[in-house]
């Protein structure tokens, strides 16, 4: 059994919303967030817009500073991180963001971008232009790239060097948030296949951001379910599909378009209604009531806590606390 | 030296990454003939700065007792620009006088660049007190017309073409750190800067290796601009006798000189106002071309073919 | 069987730039049915959203309708000219694009958007009519609190809520054909199945074609009778919805189908479509997937014709077409 290499408790963030002359409110983006990722796993984060899916990723990586919480990153603290140590923990985490278009420096050449973090670090390599030519390789590019610029690549070429651009230093746990949103459906599997592949050789463990419930079922072994800023449900990915429990995630798991026609023709109407409410302003107890067909009295009143439904599953909803 | 060439390798590929550039202001000046005229007048002007104080057929400085026979003379093959009240040729002058302009727009710039940049990056990139600092001394600096401050301080420190260009290089930094800062708060939400802060990347390595490379090119119009309107400025000063001062043939100072003999003996003023005009048509005619290669619109109007 | 409502025939969109000629689409040809659903299904580059786009000419320069006819209701729209064009766009043939908030204009109210609409392809209603049927149509949008909301600007409204305004002008003058291209793309999941659904519920209620542009193959599988894909500018398969899925010919469509991620299927390694798409300027010789392809021949490098392999399924491939050529 894989032991735990990022522990995140009780994670939150609130972006003040400035009016003329004080603050107007809070933007509650994370809420009380826990969770864990197992060494050499996948977590997937699944939410949709403004459940603050993508918040978290940038604060388990302190490129935002948390407001509270604590997050243990291999038995050390992060929050308390400076200096040195601050940069050695960078240089055993990784991001790749959504963008391909923006996450590379247009004034770089792919040699520089690859070679910049072993030189942020300090890391001293014999023939360097062969070890990032070796990076390049590993990604499906080659020797020819090295002194080209951005521009010059597709987006799932760009994914590529930002995905090589965070093995450079080795690390030990990549975030991925929404890798491959962006990309074309045949570059998205060559680049899924690819993340799998580093996952196994590599030993990584990836906190996996995503929206697609598709990539999720592939990529994951865990999966977290945000909703406004909160984990509404954890649990491994084969119970999540199996037997959802919490009715944003069987409301989520309805709505995918299958690509099958005779699954997909027979969906029900989505019984969902209205919008996700502004994050400024929350509802009253549990978040999702406005929007669940299942909302009972209490859930209008009292937000629900996390409990261990089945064993490793989690969830955080009123129908399933027994008084 | 094996380290040096490398160096020098390593500079040009940078340069190199606005290949692209290059090859679209190609593209314009095929397409636009203003813009061929204005960098034709840029380059000669520089050429002429930098190579015609050897070339002049006179000497512009001396006065000797033989040149003052020829005093105020028209144009003719000889003094193609006429002679001045003792004598010099004015075309001499005319052309030494490229240099001090070259000369004094660089020295203002390379001035003024530096502390608008480094104030604008600094104000863009960390925000907050500091920005609102660096602001709003900017501001202040702005509220002022621009020549009315030089005149001021070229006046405190003294009349002079040193005092002038310091004078000015004071009045121009602050227009650089608005530009500058309104690109750094662009500059800094694109992701390839949290990137580089989530590989740990210090401040100082990204304002100036990620940010200013990226920030830096509307800039590019402005200085174009701003080397014909210091080159103005400074003629401005002089003119009024608060920059250059004589023997020095600085053009505006040579036009202020010619005011005297106007308009009987025109070519006196003539010649120099024209090369100021002439040069900062140039400089104006450039940076709207480059401003044009800059704007993506007119980047895909000019890929049509036929 | 239904009638056509729309002809495609041999259309050739080309791009001129400096960099070359980009043969966007490149002589496609195709046909919808009164009251179908016409899924046109491809990647980056494919040509299906220039495709789109040409049907009711809006090609603008660098780009240029080279070859082709388009044939409505027996008139060829691409000889009309702008005045008559006009009268069919918005009346006859509707477009939802991908991004509502470049579609609505942010100084008009949702409102005004849907009243304009009804009020420029009808003779003398009145403004007051028309907002009250404005406010019928975002009732049947599902916009909640329709009477307020017509009065709403498109900075007040969410995502989903711009997409139901813009649906809602689509279908206000009872078209013929709506032409949305991506229009969930840029919406959340949930959201996205809510616009599906009125999008379905509509299509029945009018009657209404609709040309559905997407690279999204579960939406393909949810919405469509018939499905066109398309390969750098080319159509490489033609077949009801049921037969691709079950049946797919085309070497890229079977890429495509494994590359896709089914959250019900767990899979140990996602079957990706090798190489990338080839570049527009410099198109490989023959047919135009080759390089990639894991069955090419020698026979492919001449370029193969969109034959009916299996009744009503067409597809542009030698190898699958064998035994039906001409």
């Amino acid at each position: 059994m894989s032991e735990p290499l990022l522990i995140v408790r009780n994670l939150k963030k609130y972006f003040p919303v400035k009016g003329l002359f004080f603050t107007r409110g809070y933007i509650k983006a994370v809420d009380g967030v826990s969770f864990t990722v197992l060494k050499g796993t996948t977590l997937a984060l699944v939410g949709e817009s403004g459940s603050g899916k993508s918040t978290v990723g940038r604060l388990v990586l302190r490129l935002i500073e948390p407001d509270d919480g604590e997050i243990i990153f291999s038995g050390i603290n992060v929050r308390s991180l400076k200096n040195e140590k601050l940069l050695e923990f960078r240089r055993r985490t990784g991001i790749v963001f959504q963008d391909p278009y923006s996450s590379l420096n247009p004034r770089m050449t792919i040699y520089d971008i690859l070679k910049e973090p072993l030189e942020t670090h300090n890391i001293d390599i014999e023939n360097l232009e062969d070890y990032v030519v070796k990076l390049l390789e590993r990604v499906g590019l080659g020797k020819e790239h090295l002194y080209r610029y951005p521009h010059e690549f597709s987006g799932g070429q760009r994914q590529r060097i930002a995905i090589a651009r965070t093995l450079a230093l080795k690390p030990e746990l990549i975030v991925l948030d929404e890798p491959t949103s962006s990309l074309d459906v045949s570059v998205q599997a060559q680049i899924l296949n690819m993340l799998k592949e580093f996952q196994k050789t590599d030993k990584l463990a990836y906190l996996f951001i995503t929206h697609d419930l598709g990539v999720v079922r592939y990529m994951a072994n865990n999966i977290a379910v945000m909703y406004l800023g909160k984990i509404v449900e954890v649990a491994d990915t084969d119970k999540i599909f199996s037997n959802a429990l919490h009715p944003y995630t069987k409301m989520l798991l309805t709505s995918i378009p299958v690509p099958d026609p005779k699954i997909a023709k027979s969906r029900e109407k989505s019984k969902l209604v209205g919008e996700p409410p502004s994050p400024l302003n929350p509802p009253p107890g549990c978040r999702f009531h406005p929007r669940c067909p299942y909302a009972i009295d209490i859930c209008r009143r009292e937000e629900p806590m996390m409990i261990e439904f089945e064993k490793e599953h989690f969830v955080s909803c009123w129908l399933y606390i027994k008084k | 030296m094996q380290s040096y060439n490398k160096w020098l390798f390593n500079k040009t590929k940078f340069l190199t990454g606005f290949l692209n550039e290059w090859k679209l202001i190609f593209m314009v000046i095929r397409k636009s003939l203003l813009t061929t005229i204005g960098l034709a007048i840029v380059l000669g002007f520089t050429f002429l700065g930098i190579i015609g104080p050897y070339i002049t057929p006179y000497d512009p400085m001396t006065i000797s007792v033989t040149s003052t026979l020829k005093r105020l003379q028209p144009p003719s093959l000889e003094n193609l620009f006429g002679t001045d009240e003792y004598g010099r040729d004015i075309f001499s002058r005319v052309l030494y006088g490229a240099r001090i302009s070259l000369i004094a727009a660089l020295s203002v710039m390379s001035i003024a660049l530096p502390i608008g940049i480094i104030l604008g990056l600094v104000s863009g990139y960390y925000g907050g007190i500091i920005d609102e600092v660096i602001m709003r001394i900017t501001d202040i600096f702005l509220s002022f017309p621009g020549l009315v401050l030089a005149i001021a301080f070229s006046a405190s420190l003294g009349a002079g073409l040193t005092s002038a260009i310091i004078a000015l290089a004071a009045v121009w930094w602050p227009g650089y750190v608005r530009v500058i800062r309104a690109q750094v708060l662009v500059v800094k939400e694109m992701l390839f800067i949290e990137a580089a802060r989530a590989i740990g990347v210090k401040t100082s390595k990204i304002l100036f290796r990620h940010i200013l490379p990226n920030a830096i090119t509307p800039l590019l119009v402005l200085i174009t601009f701003d080397f014909g309107s210091v080159i103005l400025a400074t003629s401005a000063l002089s003119f009024i006798g608060l920059g250059a001062q004589p023997p020095i043939p600085e053009w505006g100072r040579l036009v202020a000189d010619g005011r005297k003999w106007f308009p009987d003996k025109w070519w006196y003023s003539f010649f120099p106002g024209l090369a100021i005009l002439i040069t900062v048509l140039g400089f104006n005619l450039l940076g709207d071309g480059i401003r044009d290669i800059m704007d993506p619109r007119y980047r895909r109007s000019i890929e049509v073919r036929g | 069987m239904n009638r056509k409502i729309l002809e495609v025939e041999n259309l050739k969109v080309y791009f001129y730039t400096y960099n070359g000629v980009v043969k966007a689409v490149d002589d496609v040809s195709f046909e919808i049915y009164e009251g179908e659903a016409l899924c046109l299904v491809g990647e980056t580059g494919c040509g299906k959203s220039v495709t789109a786009k040409a049907i009711t000419k809006m090609i603008r320069s660098p780009g240029r309708i080279v070859d082709g006819k388009i044939l409505f209701n027996g008139v060829d729209i691409l000889k009309l000219n702008e005045d008559e064009l006009s009268r069919i766009r918005g009346k006859d043939i509707t477009y939802i694009y991908q991004d509502p908030s470049n579609a609505l204009d942010p100084l008009y109210t949702a409102g005004y958007h849907v009243a304009e609409t009804i009020a420029i392809h009808s003779i003398g209603i009145k403004i007051v009519d028309a907002l009250k049927k404005a406010i019928e149509l975002f009732r049947e949008v599902l916009i909640p609190d329709p009477e307020s909301r017509v009065k709403s600007y498109p900075h007040e409204l969410s995502g989903g809520m711009k997409q139901r305004v813009v649906i809602a002008t689509s279908v206000a003058n009872v078209p013929r054909l709506i032409i949305a291209d991506e229009p969930t793309t840029a919406l959340d999941v949930t959201i996205q199945a809510q616009i599906l659904d009125i999008l379905k519920e509509l299509r029945y209620k009018y009657n209404s074609s609709v040309l559905l542009i997407t690279h999204n193959l579960g939406i393909v599988a949810e919405m469509c009778d018939r499905v066109i894909v398309m390969y750098a500018g080319k159509i490489v398969e033609k077949a009801y919805t049921e037969e691709l899925f079950e049946d797919p010919l085309h070497p890229y469509t079977k890429g495509l189908l494994n590359a896709v991620p089914n959250p019900y299927k767990k899979v140990a390694y996602l079957e990706s479509i090798p190489g990338v798409v080839p570049d527009m300027i410099n198109i490989p010789e023959g047919c135009r997937f080759r390089p990639r392809c894991p069955y090419a021949t020698n026979r492919c490098f001449i370029e193969p014709k969109l034959i009916e392999a299996k009744p009503n399924h067409y597809v542009s491939c030698w190898l699958a077409s064998k035994g039906n050529e001409i």
